[in-house]
């Protein structure tokens, strides 16, 4: 027992004040590990959004094709493939514009 | 609790709990690892910090926390070759000869006996917890620990004849 004793004392952690530099220096790189992940989701949703108003865009340019030639402007935007591509066009704008009014950390 | 706040992404949480347990790791990784201890000492806390989700308060934190000291240490040894571990001071040395003896002793034992030892005399782990932070079943890890004893306490015999 008193070899197990002398044992602990031998391979005790010394005994000492918490280290300030070492505690500052994680917490560091912790906010910085925290602010570079924020960066990368908010990039990510960027990119998915300006996906998404890519796609909108190309899917209303393809509906204007396969429109008939109108009889008139009147005729025109108030068929239902026009509305279809105001529609999506809307979409585009709300994706396009969506990530600009985002917060920072968000 | 600390732990559940940190697991909430609150850093000031998070950097208590690393001013409470560095010195513990720290020392636990001196000793296994010799230099470079301090940079796995970082990575084991910013790991813990990434796990800090995870943590579903089994155990203490700082048994998880040596837990991920050992697997660091472990990863970075089949890695690289690090150099030899750091004979480090004694909270009270009651015989410099003594001391030294057994820390060479302690530096010449395998990886896995040297964190055994540390964690059950050093860090008063219990086989339980020493066990969990290994990675070994309890009857594995007793038969480490009394390998382990039996050559730190013939060089203590040494010095007593």
């Amino acid at each position: 027992m008193r070899a197990d004793a002398l044992l602990h004392e031998l391979l005790a952690a010394p005994e000492r004040e918490p280290d300030e530099v070492f505690t500052r220096r994680i917490e560091r790189l912790v906010l910085a590990e925290r602010s570079l992940r924020s960066a990368r989701r908010r990039v990510l949703r960027q990119f998915v959004a300006e996906l998404a108003a890519l796609a909108s865009l190309a899917v209303a340019v393809q509906l204007i094709r396969r429109l008939a030639p109108p009889d008139s402007e009147g005729a025109i935007l108030s068929s239902p493939p026009a509305i279809g591509v105001l529609m999506l066009l809307l979409v585009w704008l709300c994706a396009a514009t969506r990530t600009e009014f985002l917060p920072a950390d968000h | 609790m600390l732990a559940a706040r940190a697991a909430l992404g609150d850093v000031a949480s998070f950097s208590e709990l690393v001013r409470i347990h560095e010195r513990g790791v720290r020392a636990f990784l001196r000793r296994l690892a010799g230099e470079g201890a301090d940079d796995l000492a970082q990575e084991t806390f910013l790991k813990a910090w990434r796990m800090a989700p995870a943590w579903r308060g089994e155990g203490s934190y700082r048994g998880w926390l040596l837990r991920i000291a050992w697997r660091q240490f472990l990863s970075d040894r089949r890695r690289r070759r690090p150099g030899p571990p750091i004979e480090s001071e004694p909270s009270i040395p009651p015989d410099e000869t003594i001391r030294i003896d057994v820390a060479r002793a302690l530096a010449r034992l395998p990886d896995r006996e040297r964190a055994a030892a540390l964690l059950c005399f050093g860090e008063g782990c219990s086989h339980a917890e020493a066990a969990a932070v290994l990675g070994l079943p309890l009857g594995t890890l007793k038969s480490i620990v009394a390998r382990a004893r039996t050559i730190l306490v013939r060089q203590l015999e040494g010095h007593e004849r």
